[in-house]
């Protein structure tokens, strides 16, 4: 199978800063990658990357056969992205925040109102169509950029914590649109740091740390080389330097008298 | 969408054609700068902020605001145009008032057009080309820029128009227009100046400090340049040479002369500089300096959240800091001295706090300079005498002072970040009073202590070891003005509350007596000066009274700051 998304010995440099140190990844259709690692560790900076919204790295990136630093928009039109929490225009109505998204993929207005009231209906939100987002939850706005990134039913979506804010039902709901999104033969890149969630919904798990790739298989093979145990523990022997019990022990002794 | 933005939409948009051919997507610049008039009209601007009711819910329609505001600004620059002196004199006075205030209007305005960090999230993730997102940026200014300098220029174009006649109206329109332009390479410079010495990510902070000081330049501005300006025969003081280096007076010589077509070396050099200088500066804008801005904005765009510099962060010194040792010296418990380092801390930290509270030392300076330079030597004379005039100006200096101390308390309670103040109710605190306690006390000494230091350095160097119990009861007599600001005008915690509830009925009323009492102190204070057994009475009353409030504002109880909350 053609991968849709890979990416070449991607070098990335702020400065003297190195964030991405020859990550190499080849990504096939209707797979739902989970991509963790510790904060700084470069998952926004591999996202931006994918995204088109960086375009000076070193390497090469493909997405469905364009090069993301030669076609960005082509890149774009086939991405839906659901950014971090807060990145939207709260003074504006779910409404109109989705009608200026949809627009800008070119969606026609009937198409945009039908979608956008469907998937808003679905999360419970019908009621919120013409409300100020600025009144809203964190869970509701996550729900409208959630919504904002299907919305022109793209054939890659990459979610940037997707989940943070959301209450126990809509974790449930997303969890079940991932998977059946994902059956349509969409590309999910998942990219979190809450563990369970990742370990439940994903084909494949790529953990990074210091800008490189530190382990990548699904969550059965990781737990064969680790030892059968939670992609947590998996984690944690990889990322950190010191045991999380010794650390705990360390701030427990504090209290000594 | 209000009828005006929808007018400069059309017309801004209507050379499609020529988008088409700059490679501009029409259909998507039109869809960007509707969602981003929609917001604009949603959200508080500079003006609204610093009316201190920036309310992001309650707000709509702000453009038709923004205008309103803008005209009546407009019209109160026409006290420039008071009968008495010649009309280069002035047309310099109008172009000076006229440029400080849209540079300060703008300033703050064009950052957060070209720093909505949120199209880098919500924008520039779609199929959306480079070129139309700079081109819907551009616009976006333009459009904002037209709202501004219309209604503001409006009022002195009509009025020159009926007094002055047609021809002076219509010269006054088009070198208004490149006023405009030159203003807009000021603001450009000010920006690339601030950003050459500070990272993107601090430019927002660098910049509220040069709104600061530009308004307070235009305050002096209004006290100063006509004193400079004109003659006491009403005429211009062309013989100063260094006229030549404000724009605004060859803009003034260029109106005059595009109005009477006379020949005058000066006039005819004001015209061809302002027409000359103008374009210039845009093209040096669009050239050298618009480069420039982009590559230091891509910095923010490409993830600037990915490199937090953490190796050439501020270390700021949380060991026995100066806020400390003196909370140490000037607070009874816990509570109080919690109260005091926090306020003195968060203070110097939080924008909006500075923002609000440090151009009022600026005013406060310029009128301390008005007031002892209005007469020259004469005022000092008098303070030395200490004559009639001349307790006059002492005791209006001294009390002066209180402004500032007052500002900083009615600002205390408020700010953008209001919601970490949880960890005051997450206290056990039997008497949160000593909280504010404190917070009153950290004011006193940040914003009233160093000025009176100064203050009474200078008056015992004029007048003498004699004017010390004068200094000390302005002194005390401020103290107890700043408590009843605490105790009965700001009721809430430090730093608890949005800047929208600083906007509350009655407000006013509670602002205007802050202010009118120092007045009311002063001028009991003026009726006892000679008399110093007076002054000893009066003295230990505030003592007493100071004591018994200080007193009342730390037994505060919970049940009564809660009820603040609940307004």
């Amino acid at each position: 199978m053609e991968p849709i998304i890979t990416l070449n010995n991607v070098h990335k440099y702020y400065g003297s800063k190195h964030v991405l140190q020859g990550i190499n990844l080849s990504i096939n259709p209707g797979q739902i990658i989970g991509y963790i690692g510790p904060n700084g560790a470069g998952k926004s900076t591999t996202v931006k990357i994918l995204c088109g919204l960086i375009s000076d790295f070193e390497g090469t990136v493909t997405v469905a056969g364009f090069d993301v630093k030669q076609d960005a928009l082509e890149v774009k039109k086939i991405i839906g992205y659901v950014p971090e929490l807060a990145e939207m225009y709260e003074v504006l109505t779910p409404g109109e925040f989705l009608f200026f998204t949809g627009s800008l993929y070119g969606l026609k207005k009937e198409v945009i109102d039908k979608r956008a009231t469907g998937m808003l209906t679905a999360f419970g939100m019908s009621g919120n169509l013409d409300q100020r987002m600025d009144t809203f939850s964190k869970g509701m706005k996550q729900k409208v950029l959630l919504v904002s990134g299907i919305l022109h039913d793209p054939k890659i979506i990459i979610l940037d914590e997707p989940l943070s804010g959301l209450d126990a039902n809509s974790v449930i709901i997303v969890k079940e649109l991932i998977s059946r999104l994902a059956k349509e033969g969409k590309t999910i890149f998942y990219s979190s740091h809450i563990m369970d969630i990742v370990e439940k919904v994903s084909d494949r798990i790529i953990l990074i740390s210091d800008g490189k790739v530190l382990a990548d298989g699904t969550i059965d093979d990781l737990r064969n080389h680790a030892g059968n145990t939670s992609l947590e523990k998996i984690f944690s022997q990889l990322t950190s330097t010191e045991s999380p019990a010794l650390q705990a022990d360390q701030l427990m002794n504090l209290f000594d008298k | 969408m209000n009828i005006i933005n929808q007018f400069l939409l059309r017309l801004f948009l209507s050379p499609s054609l020529l988008y088409k051919k700059a490679n501009v997507d029409p259909d998507q610049l039109k869809l960007i700068l509707t969602t981003k008039l929609i917001i604009d009209d949603r959200r508080p601007n500079t003006f609204h902020r610093s009316r201190q009711n920036a309310s992001t819910k309650t707000i709509s329609l702000a453009t038709l605001g923004t205008m309103l505001f803008s005209a009546v600004l407009g019209c109160m620059f026409l006290f420039t145009f008071t009968p008495g002196s010649t009309l280069p004199a002035q047309l310099t006075f109008y172009f000076s008032i006229y440029m400080f205030v849209l540079t300060s209007t703008l300033i703050a305005d064009f950052t957060s057009v070209l720093f909505d960090v949120k199209d880098n999230a919500i924008i520039l993730p779609k199929p959306v080309s480079d070129r139309t997102f700079v081109a819907s940026r551009l616009l976006h200014i333009i459009i904002h820029c037209a709202k501004i300098v219309l209604p503001m220029a409006l009022p002195g174009i009509l009025f020159i128009f009926f007094r002055n006649g047609i021809a002076t109206g219509l010269s006054l329109f088009c070198v208004l227009l490149m006023a405009t332009l030159f203003t807009i390479f000021l603001i450009n410079a000010i920006y690339l100046v601030v950003l050459k010495f500070t990272t993107p990510q601090k430019f927002n902070a660098i910049i509220s400090y040069v709104q600061i000081i530009l308004s307070i330049a235009v305050y002096a501005g209004f006290q100063f340049l006509p004193r400079f300006l004109i003659a006491p025969s009403g005429d211009m003081l062309h013989s100063s040479g260094w006229l030549w280096f404000l724009p605004s007076y060859w803009f003034a010589l260029a109106t005059f002369f595009f109005s009477t077509f006379k020949m005058d070396f000066s006039l005819v050099a004001g015209a061809l500089i302002t027409f000359i200088a103008s374009p210039f500066s845009i093209w040096l804008v669009i050239k050298y300096f618009a480069p420039a801005f982009n590559q230091k904005l891509s910095q923010i765009t490409a993830g600037s959240e990915e490199q937090p510099n953490i190796s050439s962060a501020k270390k700021v010194n949380t060991t026995s800091s100066l806020a400390e040792i003196l909370a140490q010296w000037t607070t009874t418990n816990v509570s109080e001295k919690l109260g005091f380092i926090n306020c003195w801390t968060l203070s110097n930290r939080l924008k909006d706090f500075k923002l609000k509270v440090y151009p009022s030392i600026g005013y406060i300076m310029v009128y301390m300079v008005v007031m002892f330079f209005k007469d020259g030597q004469k005022s000092l004379a008098n303070v030395i005498a200490l004559n009639q005039q001349g307790i006059v100006v002492v005791l209006g200096v001294l009390y002066a002072f209180s402004l500032i101390l007052i500002t900083a308390i009615n600002q205390m309670p408020f700010t953008e970040q209001y919601k970490a103040s949880w960890i005051y109710f997450s206290l056990p605190l039997e008497k949160p009073g000593y909280i504010l306690s404190g917070a009153y006390k950290a004011m006193i000494i940040k914003f009233y202590t160093p000025f009176a230091l100064v203050l009474s350095a200078v008056a015992i160097y004029l007048c003498g070891f004699t004017i010390i119990p004068t200094l000390l009861l302005s002194f005390i007599n401020i103290f107890l003005t700043g408590l009843v600001n605490t105790l009965f005008i700001m009721k809430m915690f430090p730093f608890s509350m949005h800047q929208n509830a600083a906007q509350k009925s009655g407000s006013f009323v509670r602002i205007l007596f802050s202010l009118v009492l120092p007045g009311i102190l002063a001028v009991m204070h003026f009726f006892i000066f000679k008399s110093i057994v007076g002054i000893i009475v009066a003295l230990i009353c505030s003592m007493v009274l100071n004591y018994f409030l200080l007193q009342r504002l730390r037994n505060r109880r919970w049940s009564f700051i809660n009820s603040s909350y609940s307004v």
